[in-house]
């Protein structure tokens, strides 16, 4: 019983925190364009609006069309149940769940780009071929960093990786760590299309990543994308959160605080980030990419040997 | 300390007056009285012990010395003559640092000094190259600047390996004087010395120009004028010899000889082998000497590698190259200058041209590929007798080299000189100043083949039992 | 001696070697080298205790590679107007893949050679390796005269890692010496390029072909 009812709170907790995270990048994009900005929760509104609305189908899908928006939600929960959050343990663990964790996000992509495709326009098999080369590129980031992460604690879940022998780990690899951590916030922005790999608001399909895959989808169908998000953005912000601060206080409210701040926090990195810089080209962002990869790479031998 | 002060006042009037005079001519003179003062300088460090050089620096001193005074007595009427309205300033200047800093390189008794040294003189080098200022002079200059840039980097690599197998062999004095590791090289780590060895031989090999880094040198010699050829052909590869022999006693020193002299063979027979075929389809007179420059490079090395009587073949081999090359590219570059072009197309009989020059490459050719009485034949024959003692098998190839060289060079050659000359009208006319130097340079290898001094064989057999250690 | 500190140091130096393989910008590249070269001023204080003829060194090098060298580059570049893409013979992200590949290889060189065990614990050795390596294929990889230069840059910051290693072997004057060398090598290529780019046009090693064997 305790069990659920820590599940129902961790969940409706890490919703609302990638509620607000997103409405403070937005805000802090705002900010640095010189605006006001909408209200923080404006995202939660927009959800409640497009809950309420009606969907339109095209004749040429399937069911296949509803799996992606119904996966975009379920993956990001589904994997938070898995990572930490600073003094809380995760509510499932089992050794190599860090292989689930990736492989749900390939589950998650198969699904949202087989649900684009599905309803037949060339615009969004455009996006989808962009999405998946980019994810070609970003998985195996994500797989190095946690080889690294596992080498460096010795350890085989997601839980022990930010667990008890983290600060010992961070102390032997600084470097390599500092190396994750980087690797983590490039994987963080592109998963999410975020500045600079893909603009989330532009208008333009042709020049749209993963903006492109949704356009057909409306109503509650929109509202979960927007949702799921949402929450795979903090999901990796609250990943980043774990490796980047390895030390604990021992008193739960306090680091749970620090825990949301640096959450949040992350998000106005992100929000920064955006700001100042412009969306790449698209073989820029291969570039980039790969560079990561290559970096990640450097970890693996800098932490075997 | 007082010869150190004299020289630098004699640098400096030098190098006053090549910047403060207007005329061509007195700038070639400035040079030549350096030259003059060097080799008064070179009898001092010779029969003084003002510094301590060993009888490789001697041998090399002399070499550098007697080349550099006869190049810049050609220079005198090639600049005041020929190239009366082309100003000279910076190659002036670049002939200035070339001397300074080839003196210092030869004295330096340790491994990075002798590396910035060398590195200094060969970047002097590049304006002698760029002279004629056209696209092809451009391009050689590039190549040579850029291959001899990374090569050197390289030996750089090579000497601070040296360093480390020191450390790693724990010796207390982990400096780079030759003293030190001729002394204590026997206990460094003989991995890392291997290691050193390659990366110093790459290095330098590619200065030498011998085979798979050769291609520089048909470029820079073909296009620069005859007379800094001359410098460059027999100067610049003796400095870098210089180098490689230091690099060979090391390793004679620290009992790592057998991977030394099998690479050593191994560059040699390529690069002759290699130049003789390349040198078949050239018209070009210059680049076909680029070409035999390469292939001496490799008998050199031949005969290094070979050790024995090859090494004093291989020293003597030096000195004889160094003046031969001296003579043919300045008799060369005359010949350019009667015909207004250096390919075979244009240049034919130029006994019945300009019979003086004509005849003095003729000699010169047949000293170069070794023809008694000069002494080039001695020393290829004393080379051919140590490899004749290492295997028969690489005497083969030996012969066969230098065969296929004598057919690529005489071709070319032959057809220059004799045969009925073109009808070109250029005003050029032979005179005393324009082929004394390669005379005499020739008659000095002349000399030394019919009876060479007892001083001289005295430092080569002193300077053959430095390298075997 | 600091590990930990050193290794960061010379995985930026990695770094900087494959962000001037991906670069596709001249003046980019050559900022990059000159950066990668003030970064590598700071390794010698990691080494050993820092004494006044350091920080002169120190002073020399941050001149001499941080400013006076780009400087002259960067002139270069303006006053010969050599057009800025690298235009490169093998990709870009193909040329950073060989890197990595060059950098696994000499990382796998390195744990083959006898190394001190104070230099096991840190990547001198193997990072060396890999700039040395970065540097040819910088060279062989693009096209124009220019980028040539900054390979060989690349490779002398190379070298420094290696003498900076051997603190006791170099003496001062001998890395001034090298030093000045290389800013003069730097200086008459860049004479070069100009010419080279008033003779040809945009300062471009293709046309540098007209001479065959």
């Amino acid at each position: 019983m305790q069990d659920i009812i820590y599940l129902i709170f961790g969940t409706l907790f890490f919703f609302m925190l990638s509620i607000v995270n997103l409405g403070i990048i937005i805000k802090v994009k705002a900010f640095f364009g010189g605006r006001y900005g909408v209200p923080i929760f404006q995202k939660m509104y927009d959800i409640l609006k497009l809950w309420q609305k009606s969907i339109k189908l095209s004749q040429t899908t399937s069911w296949v069309f509803f799996a992606g928006p119904l996966l975009a939600t379920i993956v990001p929960v589904f994997c938070f149940l898995f990572l930490p959050f600073v003094a809380f343990p995760s509510i499932l663990s089992f050794d190599g769940d860090f292989l689930l964790f990736v492989y749900m996000f390939g589950l998650l992509r198969f699904f949202t780009t087989s649900s684009a495709l599905d309803t037949g326009s060339s615009f969004e098999g455009m996006g989808s071929a962009r999405e998946l080369t980019f994810s070609f590129l970003v998985e195996p980031i994500m797989f190095v960093c946690f080889i690294i992460l596992a080498k460096g604690t010795s350890s085989l879940s997601l839980e022990d990786f930010f667990g008890y022998n983290i600060l010992d780990a961070w102390s032997d690899y600084s470097t390599v760590f500092g190396i994750v951590v980087v690797c983590f916030f490039v994987i963080m922005l592109a998963e999410n299309s975020r500045i600079p790999f893909d603009d989330p608001a532009t208008h333009l399909e042709l020049t749209m990543t993963h903006e492109v895959m949704v356009l057909d989808h409306s109503g509650p169908l929109l509202a979960s994308i927007l949702v799921g998000s949402a929450m795979k953005l903090t999901l990796f912000a609250i990943l980043i959160v774990d490796l980047a601060i390895p030390f604990k206080t021992g008193i739960l409210p306090l680091d749970t605080t620090i825990g949301i701040f640096a959450v949040l926090g992350m998000g106005v990195v992100v929000g920064i980030t955006e700001s100042v810089m412009a969306r790449l080209r698209l073989t820029d962002i291969k570039k980039i990419l790969m560079g990561t990869l290559i970096i990640s790479l450097f970890g693996i031998i800098l932490i075997s040997r | 300390m007082t010869v150190a002060f004299l020289c630098t006042v004699c640098v400096a009037t030098v190098l006053g007056v090549i910047f403060i005079t207007k005329e061509n001519k007195t700038r070639a003179y400035a040079i030549f009285a350096l030259a003059l003062g060097h080799l008064l300088l070179t009898l001092c460090l010779l029969n003084l012990n003002i510094v301590h050089i060993d009888a490789l620096s001697k041998f090399i001193l002399i070499i550098i010395s007697t080349l550099y005074l006869g190049i810049t007595f050609h220079g005198i009427s090639y600049f005041s003559i020929c190239q009366s309205q082309n100003n000279n300033k910076y190659v002036a200047l670049s002939l200035v640092i070339f001397l300074v800093f080839a003196t210092l390189m030869i004295v330096a008794d340790e491994l990075i000094s002798m590396w910035i040294f060398l590195e200094t003189a060969s970047l002097a080098c590049a304006p002698l190259i760029y002279y004629n200022k056209n696209k092809a002079s451009i391009e050689a200059t590039w190549k040579y600047l850029f291959l001899c840039s990374i090569g050197i980097i390289l030996a750089l690599v090579g000497m601070l390996f040296i360093s480390y197998s020191a450390i790693m062999a724990g010796a207390s004095d982990t400096s780079l004087s030759f003293e030190n590791i001729l002394a204590n090289g026997k206990s460094f780590n003989s991995t890392w010395l291997k290691i050193s060895f390659v990366f110093i031989f790459i290095g330098f090999a590619t200065k030498t120009g011998l085979f798979p880094l050769h291609s520089w040198k048909a470029d820079a010699y073909g296009e620069e004028p005859g007379i800094f050829g001359a410098l460059m052909a027999g100067g610049m590869t003796s400095l870098s010899w210089l180098a490689l022999i230091r690099l060979m006693q090391i390793m004679n020193a620290s009992k790592e000889s057998a991977l030394m002299q099998n690479v050593l063979v191994f560059f040699g027979v390529a690069s002759m082998l290699f130049a003789s075929i390349g040198m078949l389809n050239q018209s070009d007179i210059k680049r076909v000497l680029a070409y035999s420059s390469i292939e001496h490079m490799g008998i050199i090395s031949l005969g290094f590698g070979v050790g024995g009587v090859g090494i004093f073949g291989a020293l003597f081999h030096i000195f004889n190259n160094a003046l031969l090359k001296g003579a043919i590219f300045i008799a060369v570059g005359n010949i350019k200058r009667a015909f207004g072009e250096k390919t075979l197309y244009f240049v034919s009989g130029a006994i019945g041209k300009i019979p003086i020059s004509g005849t003095i490459l003729f000699i010169t050719f047949l000293a170069i590929v070794g023809t008694p009485p000069f002494g080039s034949f001695f020393s290829i024959f004393s080379i051919l007798k140590g490899t004749l003692n290492y295997s028969n098998g690489l005497l083969f190839f030996m012969i066969m080299g230098l065969i296929f060289a004598f057919i690529g060079i005489s071709k070319t050659i032959l057809s220059a000189t004799r045969g009925k000359p073109k009808d070109i009208q250029t005003g050029y006319k032979d005179t005393l100043g324009m082929y004394l130097v390669p005379l005499v340079l020739l008659l000095i290898t002349l000399f030394v083949g019919i009876n060479m001094p007892n001083i001289m064989q005295n430092l080569l057999n002193e300077a053959s039992l430095l390298i075997k250690g | 001696m600091n590990p930990s500190s050193i290794n960061t140091i010379l995985l930026f130096v990695l770094l900087i070697n494959m962000f001037i393989l991906g670069s596709n910008r001249i003046i980019t590249a050559i900022k990059a080298v000159a950066i990668q070269g003030v970064i590598l001023a700071f390794l010698a204080f990691f080494f050993k205790e820092t004494t006044d003829s350091d920080a002169f060194l120190f002073i020399i090098i941050i001149a001499v590679k941080g400013f006076i060298i780009p400087y002259l580059l960067i002139k270069v570049t303006k006053m010969a107007d050599i057009n800025q893409e690298m235009t490169p013979l093998i990709g870009y992200v193909p040329t950073m893949f060989i890197d990595a590949l060059s950098v696994f290889l000499s990382f796998f060189v390195a744990s083959k050679l006898p190394l001190l065990p104070a230099h096991q614990e840190t990547i001198i050795v193997p990072v060396f390796f890999a700039t040395l390596m970065s540097g040819m294929l910088l060279i062989i990889s693009r096209q124009k005269a220019i980028t040539q230069v900054v390979g060989y840059l690349i490779m002398e910051n190379g070298v420094f890692i290696l003498s900076s290693m051997l603190t006791g072997s170099v003496t001062l004057l001998a890395e001034i010496g090298v030093l000045l060398d290389v800013l003069a090598g730097v200086f008459i290529m860049g004479i070069m390029l100009n010419h080279i780019a008033t003779t040809f046009e945009k300062g471009d090693a293709v046309k540098l072909t007209s001479l065959r064997e």
